[in-house]
Parts: structure tokens; sequence; C-alpha cells
């Protein structure tokens, strides 16, 4: 797993939470977004979207399929970041 | 067929959200209405505080007032929802034409184009309010969004009423929603039938059935022209003649008339309901609010039972349109 | 079977207008449909600098001076445009006289997804390039969305029509359809000029990109590497009237409808429902009185996404059982061309009845395993077609399906 800074996990987990509207405490790294939040197809582009424009970068769409909770998109954006 | 019938109703106004702060609102001699000089809004209107806080992040204005005033439809009338013959029709000038601008804005000024939100995405396209309303109250009926402008309410309840006879629903809500935003402001105030008087926002829900046993009116006939270069007050005339024709009522009989922003010619005598003087011009919702009006002043009325009432209005330089009722009183 | 209907019952398409992105006019669009012509390329209606792709189907060749008679073009958006032209077009089609229609009641019915969406557009870019106070005020008065309706009154002088914009989104021109149909068999009207319109704008664009939904470079239905749709635009526009009518006067006759079913999945805003289009579909067979069996060809709404294609392959097949009748995607040559959509492809299928052929699903390598169709890929085949089904499924979880049947001659 790729290692994002504290500020970084901080700022996706708020991101995260907001489109969810989850409160922080009810999100863990591990908790599935769609299984354990009921968040749907939009939701997690919604979760997409807004990580590009926070992070200006552009995501693949394939790797929708990794961002299934906090942990995921946390590797996601490193990798994103580091094209 | 058996005549379509109005069998409930809810309002959403700058007298407030509901049929009872309308009836009140509309009893008052005046005042009683919020927004500033030359706007009418509808009070206190917060999406979350009326809606509550679950799927209104993204929700804009006009889905919100449309959410809002089929909610107290359907609280007024159980019956309607959940059923699978339920139908929606939804009258619209534009849908949120600040919800299609504030997305293309969005694009525009982001560092690039597609950093803009996809929550928001179905809000710029014109049936958003419908499909939700229709998600909200599980309402698996057809589902039509009528864009006429001042006219779309009363071809809502033209619509719904074929939809009944050709047998696509057993109960259709029908109704027509406008918001007041700065971009709905600045159409009007750039067309010619907005550029002066006040502009207001709101809406109004029917249910209409074929159910005549809680009938509140018999929709006797409904009709919608174009102008086509015609006349506009000419054109009315016609549309007046034939839908009377069609109802099988001379014009003498008419008790009641809301004339909306038309001139409407044929009915010296008769009562004219006017809710547009302090709810402002409302677009889409205009007809809507007018039929609210008629429905209202006639539960009040002793000796309204029986009487029939002309409602009628136009989208300037397009089309006329009327609505022949008769009305059932208090039930 | 068909339940017993009089020629007073009966409605038929007896002309045909079209502005699309393959040709303009009813033959032109039928050579382009056999031969499976790409409406697609770079889209030049908005600036797409910043998107990593931008092809779209937009009308090219189309000149309305050329066509409109009564109303100034530039009292008119660009999607009114395409709906004046195409149903001028459809009224010289169905050989019918103006002075004549004048004294006749009718309705004019126009689905649209986004109106005069690329007006809007146009004050939001000189917001932004300008600042407040430089809007073109003009477009004020041509961008409520009737305007689609009530200019086609406007342009064929019909006074004595009623014009009904519907705003349904993608399955906005069956509905529009639908209702003329109702209107029709009800006796209220004598004639009904019907279909969508749509132009290409920025805002829809945008979306759909935004939504990963837009194709990288074709729109390849039903196909296992499947990206998206490309966004399209134009009208097509049809006359209906009862077969006595068209009988009486000996009109071209080119389909009839046999009926149409509507609902909405009042499910998602966005995601398709499989088994409320597989009700949609039977609502609709079961309007028009006819079995699955009997159905000779499915005109899918087929956007090309993954999730659409999917969800309708198996409402299909949840309706028809194993075996559908072929399954065919004009978005693979028109693009997404939103409230026109669904009425092109009406015309579509009745051009395909009439000159006996299956318009092919182009772009097309590989089938997708999970939609198990035959889409008639690449090329189009001859074909007797009696009964053909038309899908238009919206956003809002609107749907519209509707059944065309040849006209026994």
């Amino acid at each position: 797993m790729e290692l994002t800074t504290t500020d970084q996990s901080a700022r996706i987990k708020r991101l995260v939470c907001d489109i969810l509207e989850l409160s922080e405490d009810e999100v863990t790294d591990t908790s599935r977004f769609a299984e354990d939040h009921g968040a749907d197809s939009l939701r997690a582009i919604e979760i997409l979207a807004a990580l590009e424009k926070e992070f200006r970068i552009v995501i693949d769409q394939e790797e929708m399929a990794n961002m299934v909770n906090l942990r995921g998109v946390e590797d996601v954006v490193v990798r994103a970041l580091r094209t | 067929m058996s005549t379509p019938v109005i069998t409930a109703w809810s309002a959403v106004s700058a007298f407030g959200i509901g049929r009872a702060a309308f009836d009140t609102g509309l009893a008052a001699p005046v005042g009683g209405v919020a927004g500033n000089a030359d706007t009418r809004e509808v009070p206190g209107f917060d999406i979350r505080d009326v809606l509550g806080p679950r799927g209104t992040r993204s929700m804009d204005r006009l889905t919100g007032l449309t959410l809002a005033a089929v909610a107290e439809l359907v609280g007024e009338h159980a019956a309607v929802a959940e059923g699978t013959d339920t139908a929606l029709v939804l009258g619209t000038t534009t849908g949120s034409a600040q919800s299609a601008m504030a997305f293309t804005r969005s694009s525009l000024e982001a560092e690039r184009p597609f950093y803009v939100d996809p929550a928001v995405v179905p809000n710029g396209v014109m049936n958003r309010a419908a499909g939700q309303a229709a998600i909200r109250h599980r309402l698996i009926g057809p589902n039509t969004t009528i864009a006429g402008g001042r006219v779309a309410a009363l071809q809502a309840l033209q619509y719904a009423g074929r939809l009944l006879g050709a047998g696509r629903a057993g109960t259709v809500l029908a109704g027509g929603v406008e918001e007041l935003t700065p971009a709905r402001l600045w159409l009007e105030r750039n067309s010619a039938q907005g550029r002066h008087g006040v502009i207001g926002e709101g809406g109004a829900f029917f249910a209409v059935t074929t159910d005549a046993r809680h009938a509140l009116a018999d929709v006797l006939a409904v009709r919608s022209l174009a102008l086509a270069g015609d006349d506009q007050e000419k054109a009315m005339r016609r549309c007046v003649t034939a839908a009377l024709a069609r109802a099988g009522v001379p014009a003498a009989e008419v008790w009641a008339v809301a004339p909306g922003n038309s001139t409407v010619e044929l009915f010296d005598d008769a009562v004219v309901i006017a809710p547009e003087d302090r709810l402002g011009e409302t677009g889409a919702a205009s007809g809507a609010l007018q039929l609210a009006a008629v429905l209202s002043t006639a539960a009040r009325t002793p000796g309204a039972a029986g009487r029939i009432a002309v409602i009628a209005s136009v989208e300037h330089g397009a089309v006329v349109a009327c609505a022949v009722l008769r009305l059932r009183g208090r039930s | 079977m068909t339940p017993y209907r009089t020629t007073d019952d009966r409605v038929v398409l007896t002309g045909l207008g079209v502005v699309s992105n393959i040709g303009i006019g009813a033959s032109e669009f039928a050579e382009g449909l056999r031969a499976g012509r790409s409406g697609a390329a770079p889209i030049t209606t908005f600036d797409t600098t910043g998107f990593a792709h931008a092809n779209g189907c937009e009308v090219t060749g189309f000149d309305p001076e050329a066509v409109l008679t009564r109303v100034p073009v530039d009292d008119l958006g660009p999607a009114t445009r395409f709906a004046v032209a195409a149903a001028r077009m459809a009224v010289e089609d169905a050989g019918l006289d103006e002075e004549l229609l004048r004294g006749r009641r009718g309705l004019v019915s126009v689905g649209t997804t986004d109106g005069e969406s690329q007006d809007l557009d146009r004050l939001v870019e000189t917001d932004v390039r300008l600042g407040a106070g430089h809007r073109d005020t003009r477009l004020a008065e041509r961008i409520p969305a009737g305007r689609l309706s009530s200019s086609v009154a406007a342009e064929l002088g019909l006074t004595n029509v009623e014009p009904v914009t519907i705003g349904t989104a993608c399955a906005a021109g069956n509905y529009a359809i639908g209702h003329g149909y109702d209107a029709l068999r009800a006796g209220e009207v004598e004639f009904a000029i019907c279909g969508g319109a749509d132009a290409v704008c920025r805002k829809t664009f945008t979306g759909f990109y935004r939504l990963g939904t837009i194709a990288p470079d074709h729109c390849r239905p039903f196909d296992r590497n499947r990206r998206g749709i490309l966004t399209g635009e134009g009208s097509g526009m049809v006359v209906m009237e009862t077969l006595t009518s068209a009988l009486d006067r000996g009109a071209p006759i080119y389909a009839e409808v046999l009926g149409y079913g509507l609902n909405c999945d009042a499910h998602h805003p966005v995601a398709p429902d499989r088994a409320s289009v597989a009700r949609c579909i039977r609502l609709a067979l079961d309007d028009a009185g006819v079995a699955p069996a009997e159905v000779d060809l499915i005109s899918a709404h087929g956007t090309g996404t993954k999730a659409n294609d999917v969800t309708e392959a198996r409402a299909i097949h949840d309706v028809y059982g194993g075996e559908p009748p072929r399954v065919v995607s004009l978005k693979s040559m028109l693009g997404h061309t939103m409230g026109a959509a669904s009425a092109l492809a009406a015309i579509a299928c009745a051009l395909a009845i009439t000159h006996e052929f299956i318009p092919p699903t182009i772009n097309h390598v590989e089938t997708d395993p999970d939609c198990r169709i035959d889409c008639v890929p690449n090329q189009s085949v001859r074909a007797d077609l009696r009964i053909v089904q038309n899908n238009g499924l919206a956003f809002g979880g609107n749907n519209a399906v509707l059944i065309l049947g040849r006209c026994p001659r």
C-alpha cells in the first residue's frame, strides 16, 4: 500500500463523508462505500470527481473498481498524483 | 369517456406551504406575502428544513418546490401514492435555467472543464423535478414534463385528461411549478411578458381522476391554441368559445373567471379571481395557482356548488389556453 | 392478436421529416441508415479545449434559411430550427396542403431533453468572457422550451392546433408521438405533427463526460468494449392521421402506430432499472395487442454505455425469453440525439418497414456476452418487417416504448 500524508488522508475522508452524508466516525479505512454505506454508482462518480478537483488530478475511469473504501481511494489518489 | 374530476389539491406560494396557508392568504384582504418590491417568494423556503436532510444535498429550488407541493398533495390524498397507475404531469417553462447555467458556468470557470459536480448533472435536465417526485413517492405510472411557460399548467391538466381517457393512468397528479432565481428573473425581465410587474414563484398540484366520489370540480374542457401570428385577444376568444362549446356551457352561465395575464372579454358579470395580483407572475405555476385560487374561493363561497369557472392563460406571442370547470363546492 | 379497430381508431404515419447528422430529409436519412453511415466527428459547436476527447454527432449542411418561409430564423434557438424544419419537411412529405391543414384541428407535440440549452450556454459564456451585463437579450424570447412546438405552428401558419412541448429527456420523442396517437384516437384532433428535437450543447456534453459516459472515439452499442455515448443533435418529426383520413386522401402510409407504453422507474435519477424497463415493454405490447413472438425487430435505446445496454438487453430477454428478435441501436450511427433520439428512431423504423431492411449497429467488433443479442453488426440486411418495437429510456426513469406495424396495403 502507498502512503498518503496525514493531511491528504484527512482531506479525502472529509470529502467522502460529505458526499456519502455520513459523519467521520461512521467511516473506517476499510468500511465499504456500497455494501456498508449504501452508496450507488452516482455517489462513486461524485467521489471520483471531487478527488480530481481537490487534488487537481485526473483519475482513470478504470480505477472506479478500486475505490471501494477509504484505503482504496487513498491508493488511487497516490497513483494519480504520481502521473 | 367519463369527465375527469379534481379530487384534491395543494399549493406552495408566497402565501406559504400547503393548502391551508393558501386558503388563509387568499382570503385575507391584503398583504401576507413574502418578497421584495418586484418579486414574491415562498416564505422561508429552505429545502433542508422543508424536505429533510436526506437526498437534498444537491437539490435545486425547482425540484424542492415541486417535491413540497407533491408531498402536500399526497398528504391530502393518501390513496394516490404507491399506486401502479398513478401518473405525474409537471408543467414547466424550461426546467431550472438556474441549474443549467450554473453547471455550464462551473465548467467554464474550472481549472479543467470537467471539474464539475456530477451530482448536479440531472438538475440541468428538464424532467429532473418530475423524476424526483416519482422517486420520492414511488409513482411508477407515466411521468411527463410539459414545457409551456404560462400555459404549461393548463396543458398539463389537458394532458392528464388524455392519459385518463386512454386508460394509461387511474390517477394523475398534475400541476405546474416555477422557481424564482437570478436566471429566471433575467429571462423574465428580457421578454415581453415579464418585463414589467412583480415576478413570483411557487406551484400547485391537483389529483385528477375519473372517480367522481370525492370530486371538488369537474374538468369539463381544456383547450390550448397556437397564436401563429394571430391576435392574442382574438385567439383567446376562439379558445374560450371552443372550450365552452365542448363543455356544453353558455358563456352567460360562467360564475367566475381567473383570467391570469390574459384578456377574456366574454364574461361581464363573472367574479374575477386574480391570485397573481398578490403572488406575482409565476410562469409555469400561474395556471395552477389560478386553478387553486378558484377552488379555494369556491370552497368558502356559499352557493358556488354547481357553478362554472373559467381559467385562462397566455404564453405571450405563442399559445393561449383555458379550462372550463364545474365546481362541486364544499363536500 | 390485434383487437379489432375501425379505420377511425387506427393511426398511421404519412409524412416524415428529418434533420440528422447522417442525412437531411427522409430519403437521405434512409440511404444513410442503409449504408451504416456515421455522424461522428470532432465537436465544433463549442470550444472543447481541456477535454481529453470530444467527438460528437453534429448536423452539417443544414440551412434553415432555405427551409423556413414564415418565421425569422434569428427568432428561433438552434433546437427549434431543427424542429421547425423537420416539421415542414414532414408536412411536405405527407403531401398535405398547408391551406387545408389550417382549417383542421391538430396537435403539434415536440419532445426535447435540453430545449434551448445551447442558448443558455451562450449567455453563460458571455458572462464569463465579458462580465455581467453583456448578454444578448434577444435570446430571452427564444429560450422557453415551449417555443419548440409553438414555432412549428407559427412557421406553418396553424392557428387551430394545440402546441405542446414534452420535456421527458431522452424518451421525449416517443412520448410526443404517443401523445399524438392518443389525441387522434380520442377524436380530438384530425392530424398530429409529432417528434423531437435537440441541439448539441456544452452543458450536456460536460455532464455526460463527467459521468464517465462519453466514448473516446465512437459509440459501440452492445459491444464488449463499449465506452459510452457521443452527444448528437437533430430532429425527427412525423405527420400522423387516422387510417380513414389517409385512405380518403390517398396518402402514402409508412407505418401504423399500434400502441405505446409509458412508465417511470421511480428508482434512481440516472441508472436504468431492468424490471421497470421490462414492464414498460409489456405495457406497450399490451396496448398494441401484440404478442412478443410477433415482433420482428427492436430498435433499442442502446446508448452504448455499460449500464444501459446490459440493463436494456436483460429487460428485453425478460419479456422475450431466450430468443428475442434482432435488436439494433441507431445511436451507433447518430450518436445520442437526446429528445430527438426516439423520434428519429421511430422514423428509422418506419423507413425500415417501408423499404424492407434493418439498419445496422455500426462500429461493432464483439458482442458483449452479457447482452446476448443479434445487433445486426455493421451491415444492414434485407428483411420483411411487420411489427417493430422502438425503445426510449431516459434520465429520471422516464421510459416510453412505441410499437409500429406495417399497414396492410
